[in-house]
């Protein structure tokens, strides 16, 4: 098991946006304002996609991209409020062990296939098969049979979901899991058209045209490896009326320096800043502070590294480091020192509302003191 | 770092290409090397 480091928490991020007003993706800026005639956003992101599978994404960058390329069952919309997406009604049973979804029967597969029940089905068993590999699978964790499945004991046919219709889907369970429906908006658990996985084989997912899409925009322009592409507005998307973008440009803009210049060219319209940029465009027009639930840790390598076993040595690491300062010395982009190895933001108490982080807050585990960590590094 | 019989590490950090990846890994790499060893 390798364990992990704490170092920070609580990313914040820091950007300028063009008054977007008039190009709102919304139903109420619709109702309210002007649509601008040319319904196109031109975004940065800091990496290339490294896939479109959906069932090995496990980057952000390509997550972030499957988000608008394909839908599951939910979607999450303000605050993480779980929204049906293919899903029409869910009824659970009373130990919590089987979920049955009743499905859409309109969206369709960007080649005009129905999306059923079935892809479903067939996405999951991939993505649990260990030859698939994928990142993610752990997620199916508490899905029957999923832990004999990845020992390589039991077929990937064994997973317990299977499709009685083709829009009904049921998916059993081996223990309650109380966050089950949030998976299920996770790119892990979206739909997969075989036929397409099939006909591309071990190629599927590594270009825009080698992938299948159902969600509200598909890809376009991607070759595996380059810097820039699109994602144009799916036609055959059930919920199109709702999607007022018409193409979503994007390119790989590695330092903030260079996004500046290109969001003062009007080349993009959203540009994160980093924490140097922040002091001379805190006051601009445009400026935002976007609240995020992520942490940053340092994963030590105690294959590698034989010393990084000893717990003493791990901990002066990390008491080592000054987080606070790091946060407000270096990043200035809005991040904070981490509480635990939960974001604060991420989660709540559902009795209290209080954060999570805050709950489980251990002072001694994320505390700066360089003073012990030389001592726990050198004892007397 | 007598319990694992050494007296200095050499650690390798590995980060992304970005730059703020890299201001937080000189950083942290300062910060690091102020442990004796």
């Amino acid at each position: 098991m390798v364990k992990l480091g704490k170092v920070l928490a609580g990313i914040g991020s820091v950007a300028l946006v063009m008054t977007l007003a008039a190009c709102g993706q919304s139903k109420q800026s619709s109702s309210n304002k002007q649509l601008a005639d040319k319904q196109v956003l031109n975004l940065s992101t800091t990496e290339t996609v490294s896939t479109l599978d959906s069932a090995k994404a496990s980057e952000s960058v390509s997550l972030t991209q499957l988000y608008h390329t394909d839908e599951g069952l939910y979607r999450l919309g303000k605050n993480s409020k779980l929204e049906n997406a293919l899903a029409t009604h869910t009824t659970v049973s009373k130990d919590g062990l089987t979920y049955t979804f009743k499905l859409r029967d309109d969206d369709k597969w960007n080649n005009g296939q129905t999306v059923t029940a079935k892809d479903f089905v067939y996405a999951w068993r991939r993505v649990v098969a260990p030859k698939t590999a994928a990142g993610y699978a752990y997620l199916f964790e508490g899905v029957k049979n999923y832990d004999a499945i990845s020992k390589g004991k039991m077929s990937a046919n064994q997973l317990g979901v299977s499709a009685p219709n083709k829009t009904t889907l049921v998916v059993k369970l081996s223990e309650p899991v109380p966050y089950f429906k949030l998976l299920l908006a996770f790119p892990t658990f979206f739909p997969q058209q075989q036929s397409a996985v099939e006909k591309y084989g071990s190629q599927y997912g590594t270009t825009s045209q080698k992938t299948a899409y159902n969600g509200p925009f598909k890809s376009v322009g991607w070759t595996g490896t380059n810097n820039t592409w699109k994602l144009a507005k799916n036609p055959n998307y059930w919920d199109k009326h709702d999607v007022h973008l018409n193409t979503i440009n994007f390119q790989v803009v590695k330092s903030p320096s260079t996004g500046l210049n290109l969001y003062n060219q009007k080349k993009l319209d959203v540009t994160p800043l980093s924490g140097t940029q922040v002091a001379n465009y805190a006051k601009t027009a445009g400026f935002q502070k976007f609240v995020g639930g992520s942490t940053m840790y340092l994963q030590m390598n105690q294959k590698r590294v034989k010393a990084l076993k000893n717990v003493k040595v791990r901990q002066a690491l990390a008491q080592a480091i000054n987080k606070s300062a790091l946060a407000n010395k270096v990043l200035r982009d809005g991040s904070t020192a981490p509480k635990g190895f939960v974001s604060t933001n991420l989660t709540q108490n559902p009795k209290t509302k209080a954060d999570f982080a805050d709950d489980a807050y251990v002072k001694s585990g994320v505390t700066y003191d360089l003073a012990n960590a030389k001592k726990l590094w050198l004892p007397e | 770092m007598k319990q694992v019989g050494q007296k200095t590490l050499t650690l390798d950090l590995l980060s992304d290409d970005t730059d703020q990846a890299k201001t937080t890994t000189q950083y942290l790499q300062d910060q690091l090397e102020r442990l004796p060893g």
